[in-house]
């Protein structure tokens, strides 16, 4: 009876996904598999945009943390909100009022020069596919906890699912199934949370406070002060406009509705992680000391869900992981062929959607193969963030927001960013704790002076 | 104090259960493909107003 109760779920998850994917439709044009055509409404865009930064790390991660180290990540958290609301005001609807941009690159390509635009392509592409390896390995162990297949099979499986739907329908399809990925997740995590609550604390209020203020306070005497300004860089500034995110703000009908995006995103984001770290703190009535970080919100489940709540949960789980994966193989599929093969060979419209298609193909079976290399979820993430907030930010942002912006300021940013990131992480692995500050300020530090350096060297040879 | 803390963490998983709500509600809309209102064709024209 409780197989067929879970086999019952998982194909009528599955069954309801093709649904949406089949009305996404096949996409027939290369603006309809990058951009969707800018059709699509507020509220899918803001979907698809939670959708995709919840991934394992603000779940399975928070609900970790929460259990370990209460509030003090809802404190780090504010970071990543802060990020959002401000790229909501000041990015998002400047990105998009630039005319046929599809990703970042081709941005920066109109603000400076082509060249700009493939180097942004080759790290955005790079970040993509690293990205997705780290989400491939997250889906793996899920499904090999569940159901003991091997995290190898189990990774190939949920990679193989999200490549079909989204090298044929594109961004449309992407957006729409996040939305529905994001619906199931979004009504049953806070379910989880009260059934939790309910059914493990006695007298919930005193319990539930008990709780939260014991993990707070063993948090902040675990974590050093560097630390926290470490994490709180990273949430700041290491998933600001990756090329998902971009790929969303200029998907969208208008500058204004870029905006709203993204500012109903941050918020959502506090409300989001609120409940991820309420949820770990109930589970600390339920779930022995000594559990790993990662395991906790799995245990919670099996310990107290029925089996038809367990699979819907593993339901939930999947759809937050497969969300974010789907995004990061469109985005990194329609930067190579934007930022890369079209500048540098000038195919057609037709080529290019053939192109994208075979980009995905091939990014899934770049991320398919180095899941099972992946150290730890969020040591992963870490990495890449501490890689494009250097590389990319600074050029970004300021080649947006200046009248006019300089090309070897760029690309001097980029080169030193993308250097300096890259030693002091080599640094910072062989010699632990000698930087006494994570690895991200100082390469950011570094990429932004070498921007305003160029751009007054520039200024300078400009006006001889 | 202590219910304080409790009910806004219910508070938060209640937001985030209408936010999923609503989700539903407009991706139904769009697979049933229901036309966008004028006001929504109206605003979904490429030509934007505030170029940088």
């Amino acid at each position: 009876m409780d197989a067929v109760l879970s086999a019952v779920l998982v194909i009528g998850f599955f069954a309801v996904l093709a649904f949406v994917v089949f009305r996404a439709r096949t996409a027939r044009e290369y603006a309809e598999f990058s951009l969707a055509r800018r059709s699509l409404p507020v509220a899918l865009i803001f979907a698809s945009l939670c959708a995709t930064y919840i991934g394992p790390g603000f779940s399975i991660g928070f609900v970790g943390r929460g259990f370990q180290s209460g509030l003090l990540f809802l404190y780090v958290g504010l970071a990543y909100c802060a990020q959002t609301i401000l790229v909501g005001f000041f990015i998002a609807p400047r990105l998009r009022s630039l005319a046929d941009c599809h990703t970042l690159g081709d941005a920066l390509g109109h603000r400076y020069n082509r060249a700009c635009q493939v180097l942004t392509g080759v790290i955005s592409a790079g970040l993509c596919a690293g990205l997705a390896a780290v989400m491939a390995n997250a889906a793996g162990h899920v499904v090999e906890q569940v159901f003991g297949i091997p995290l190898w099979l189990a990774a190939i499986l949920i990679v193989a699912i999200a490549t079909v739907y989204t090298s044929l329908g594109g961004l449309k399809s992407s957006i729409m199934t996040d939305a529905l990925q994001f619906a199931v997740f979004s009504i049953l995590m806070p379910a989880l949370f009260f059934f939790s609550l309910v059914r493990n604390s006695g007298h919930a209020t005193v319990v539930f406070s008990q709780q939260l203020t014991e993990a707070t306070t063993a948090g902040f005497a675990s974590t050093s002060t560097v630390e926290i300004v470490g994490l709180i860089a990273a949430f700041l500034l290491g998933e600001t406009l990756i090329p998902p995110y971009a790929n969303r703000a200029l998907a969208t009908q208008s500058s204004r509705a870029s905006r709203n995006s993204f500012l109903l995103a941050g918020v959502f984001s506090f409300l989001w992680f609120t409940m991820m770290i309420s949820l770990g703190t109930v589970a600390r009535t339920v779930v022995p000391p000594g559990t790993k970080g990662d395991d906790v919100l799995l245990s919670l489940v099996q310990m107290t869900m029925p089996i038809g709540g367990r699979m819907l949960l593993l339901i939930a789980l999947i759809s937050v992981i497969m969300s974010s994966l789907d995004a990061l193989l469109n985005a990194g599929a329609v930067v190579f062929t934007q930022d890369i093969v079209k500048p540098l060979a000038g195919i057609s419209e037709e080529t290019s959607l053939t192109c994208g298609r075979l980009a995905t193909v091939a990014i899934a079976l770049l991320a398919a193969t180095a899941a099972a290399a992946v150290p730890e979820i969020i040591t992963g993430l870490l990495i890449c963030y501490t890689i494009w907030a250097p590389t990319i930010l600074p050029a970004a942002v300021l080649g947006l927001w200046l009248e006019r912006p300089r090309v070897p300021a760029c690309i001097l940013s980029m080169v030193t960013g993308a250097t300096a990131a890259i030693g002091l992480q080599i640094v910072d692995y062989v010699w632990p704790h000698a930087l006494g500050v994570p690895p991200i300020l100082p390469a950011l530090a570094a990429s932004l002076a070498a921007y305003l350096l160029g751009h007054v060297l520039a200024g300078f040879r400009e006006r001889r | 104090m202590e219910i304080v803390t409790l009910m806004f963490a219910a508070l938060a998983a209640v937001l985030v259960m209408a936010g999923g709500v609503w989700v539903t509600v407009v991706l139904i809309a769009a697979v049933a493909r229901v036309k966008p209102s004028p006001a929504l064709r109206k605003e979904s024209q490429p030509a934007d107003e505030t170029a940088p």
